[in-house]
C-alpha cells in the first residue's frame, strides 16, 4: 500500500514536471510565453466555444450561404487554404492575399498580413464584410441568427440570454479560435524530453537558431512582428502590406511574420502564396540579391549551403503538429449537418 | 402601509429634485435639425461621445455616461438622463471626449453603444468611426467618416464646455454651419484615418457650446 502511494507520488510528480501552464482556462506548455489575449473580458466557456465552432463552420455568415470561415481556413490545412495562392470568396471572387493558417492566436496582437486588425475579437468583421470574401455585414448576420431558432437556443446556452448581438457573436468566434492551439509537434515533444531530434534535425535546429530565430522566434516560431522579406512586389496585386495601413514609409512592404509551425499543411507560402515549397523559400532567402538587401537594411545574413538547406528543412518539418491538424475537437460539428438537413425539409 | 406611502412620496420628491439631464442638438442657422435618409443637405449624422463628466464647483467630477452614440435620426438618443449630481450643486463645466479613446479601441469587442452592429466600426481596419456625417452639398455628395486611434492620426478630441450654473437640463448644441460651409467644401470624402480627419475632428470639437 505504502509502495503504491509512493509510486503514485512519483508518477504525479513526473507528470507535473512536464508542465502544462494554464492561463484563464487555456492550457499550453510552460515554455510558451504568457498569452496576449485578455481573457478577463471574454472568459473561456465550453458553451461559448461550441457556439463559436458552429459559427466558424456555418456559411450563414455569408450573404448567400456559400462561404464559411472554414472555406479558407480548413482544419486539415492547419486552418489555412492549402494549394490556393490567394483566398477565394463569394461568387468565385479571388482575394488579394493568401489565407493564413490559424493557431496559437492568443499570443498574437495584430492580425492580417498587414496588421490592420488590432484584436482577435474584431478579426471576423473583415471577412464577413469584405465584398470578395463573405459579402455580408455584421448587422445582417446578427438578424439572421436571431431569426434562426437553432442559434437562439445556442446563444441562450452560451450567454444565458437568447438575444444575439454583435459582441456575443464575435466573442464566441474568438473563443473557438482561442482553442486552436498547436503545441504537440515533434519539437514540442523534444522540449518536454519525450523524444529526441535526429542528428540531421539537430544540425538544422542549430542553423535555424543562427539564421531564422530572430524573426521566427521559438517556441511560437514567430515574433508576430512585421518585416520586409524582399520578395519582388507582384505588380498585379500592388500590395504594400503594413504601409497601406499606417501610411508610414518605413512600414511599406512589411508583412506579418508567419509562424513556421505546420508548414507541411499550409502551403503555399508568403503573403501572396507564390512559393509552393520550402526549398523555393530558402532559395529566395539565400540568393545573392536578397542577401544584399538584408545586409543593407541591417538584417542578419542567411548563408546556407545546399546540404544545410536540407538539414534546416528537416528541422522545420519537426514543427508539423499532426495532433493539432487532426484534433476532432476542432473539426466540423456534426450538429450542423442535422440543422441543414432539417431546414431543407 | 402609510409609512410605505410616505417613503414612496419622499423617494419621488428627492428623485425629482435630482433628475437632471444632458441633451444634444445639431443646428444649422441657429435652428436645430433632425435628419433622415431622405434629407438632402444632411442625410446622416451620428457620433460618439465618451467619458461624459460634470465638473462641480469644488472640482469633483461626476461621470454621467461612459460611452454614448448620438444619432440625429433618433431623438431618444439625444437625451442622457438620470440623477446626475447628488445635490443641487453648481456645475462648473461639462467634459467629454468626441469619439472613442485609444485604449478602448484596442481592447476587443464591447456591447451596447460600442457594438460593431451600430455601424460605427470599420471592418477592413480596426477602429471606431468617431463621427459620421453624410449628405449633399451644392449638388455634390459628401461623406465624412472621422476616426483613427493611433498616432499620428488619433482623431478623438477632448471637449470642455463652461457652464457655471445649476440647471435641470444642460443643453449642448453642435452648430454645423462652419463644417458645411468651410470644412466639407475642402474635403468631401474621408473614410479612413488621416491628417485631414484629425484636423476636421479638431474643428468640430471647437463648435460645441452649452445653451
Amino acid at each position: 500500500m505504502k509502495n503504491r502511494f509512493f509510486a503514485l507520488t512519483v508518477i504525479s510528480l513526473f507528470l507535473f514536471s512536464f508542465q502544462l501552464a494554464e492561463w484563464q482556462g487555456l492550457n499550453f506548455p510552460n515554455y510558451f510565453p504568457k498569452p496576449q489575449y485578455n481573457f478577463e473580458n471574454n472568459p473561456l466557456d465550453s458553451n461559448k466555444i461550441e457556439l463559436g465552432r458552429l459559427l466558424f463552420y456555418d456559411a450563414i455568415l455569408s450573404r448567400d450561404n456559400s462561404i464559411s470561415c472554414s472555406t479558407c481556413h480548413s482544419p486539415f490545412s492547419a486552418f489555412s487554404h492549402n494549394d490556393h495562392q490567394l483566398s477565394h470568396g463569394i461568387g468565385d471572387s479571388i482575394g488579394r492575399r493568401n489565407a493564413p493558417p490559424l493557431f496559437n492566436l492568443a499570443w498574437q496582437y495584430n492580425f492580417m498580413w498587414d496588421g490592420a486588425i488590432n484584436h482577435l475579437d474584431m478579426q471576423a468583421l473583415a471577412p464577413i464584410s469584405s465584398a470578395s470574401e463573405m459579402g455580408s455585414d455584421l448587422k445582417k448576420v446578427v438578424q439572421r441568427l436571431q431569426n434562426d431558432t437553432f442559434y437562439s437556443t445556442r446563444f441562450y446556452r452560451a450567454f444565458n440570454d437568447s438575444v444575439v448581438t454583435g459582441e456575443r457573436l464575435l466573442k464566441a468566434l474568438s473563443q473557438f479560435q482561442l482553442t486552436l492551439n498547436s503545441a504537440n509537434s515533434k519539437y514540442d515533444r523534444v522540449q518536454r524530453k519525450e523524444e529526441v531530434f535526429t542528428k540531421q534535425e539537430l544540425k538544422g535546429y542549430k542553423l535555424f537558431k543562427k539564421a531564422c530565430n530572430s524573426c521566427h522566434q521559438e517556441p511560437l516560431f514567430s515574433t508576430y512582428g512585421f518585416q520586409q522579406n524582399f520578395i519582388e512586389m507582384d505588380s498585379s496585386l500592388n500590395d504594400f502590406g503594413k504601409g497601406e495601413v499606417t501610411l508610414f514609409s518605413d512600414d511599406s512592404l512589411k508583412f506579418k511574420i508567419p509562424s513556421l509551425r505546420n508548414l507541411k499543411y499550409s502551403y503555399p507560402y508568403m503573403h501572396d502564396g507564390r512559393f509552393y515549397s520550402l526549398t523555393k523559400v530558402l532559395d529566395h532567402y539565400t540568393q545573392e540579391k536578397t542577401q544584399q538587401k538584408f545586409k543593407n537594411s541591417g538584417l542578419k545574413k542567411i548563408d546556407l549551403t545546399s546540404d544545410e538547406k536540407v538539414d534546416l528543412i528537416a528541422f522545420i518539418l519537426t514543427l508539423n503538429d499532426k495532433e493539432f491538424v487532426f484534433n476532432s475537437k476542432h473539426r466540423f460539428p456534426r450538429e450542423l449537418l442535422t440543422k441543414w438537413r432539417e431546414s431543407n425539409n | 402601509m402609510r409609512s410605505r406611502l410616505l417613503i414612496l412620496i419622499f423617494f419621488l420628491a428627492t428623485s425629482a429634485l435630482h433628475a437632471q439631464r444632458i441633451s444634444f442638438s445639431a443646428a444649422i442657422n441657429d435652428s436645430s435639425i433632425l435628419v433622415s435618409e431622405d434629407d438632402k443637405l444632411v442625410s446622416k449624422l451620428t457620433f460618439y461621445i465618451s467619458n461624459l463628466q460634470l465638473q462641480t464647483k469644488n472640482d469633483s467630477l461626476i461621470l454621467v455616461k461612459d460611452y454614448h452614440l448620438l444619432d440625429f435620426s433618433d431623438t431618444s438618443s439625444l437625451v442622457i438622463g438620470g440623477s446626475l449630481a447628488d445635490s443641487n450643486q453648481e456645475i462648473k463645466s461639462i467634459q467629454f471626449l468626441l469619439g472613442i479613446d485609444s485604449i478602448t479601441s484596442v481592447s476587443g469587442v464591447f456591447g451596447g453603444a460600442l457594438d460593431p452592429t451600430k455601424g460605427m466600426y470599420w471592418s477592413w481596419q480596426s477602429g471606431y468611426v468617431n463621427f459620421k456625417i453624410e449628405g449633399e452639398l451644392n449638388a455634390e455628395k459628401y461623406i465624412l467618416h472621422l476616426g483613427g486611434y493611433s498616432f499620428p492620426f488619433k482623431a478623438v478630441q477632448k471637449v470642455e464646455l463652461e457652464v457655471n450654473k445649476f440647471a435641470k437640463e444642460y443643453h449642448i448644441v453642435l452648430p454645423l454651419d462652419d463644417l458645411l460651409n468651410i470644412e466639407i467644401p475642402k474635403d468631401r470624402t474621408i473614410m479612413s484615418p488621416s491628417k485631414e480627419a484629425v484636423e476636421i475632428a479638431k474643428q468640430i470639437a471647437s463648435y460645441f457650446y452649452v445653451r
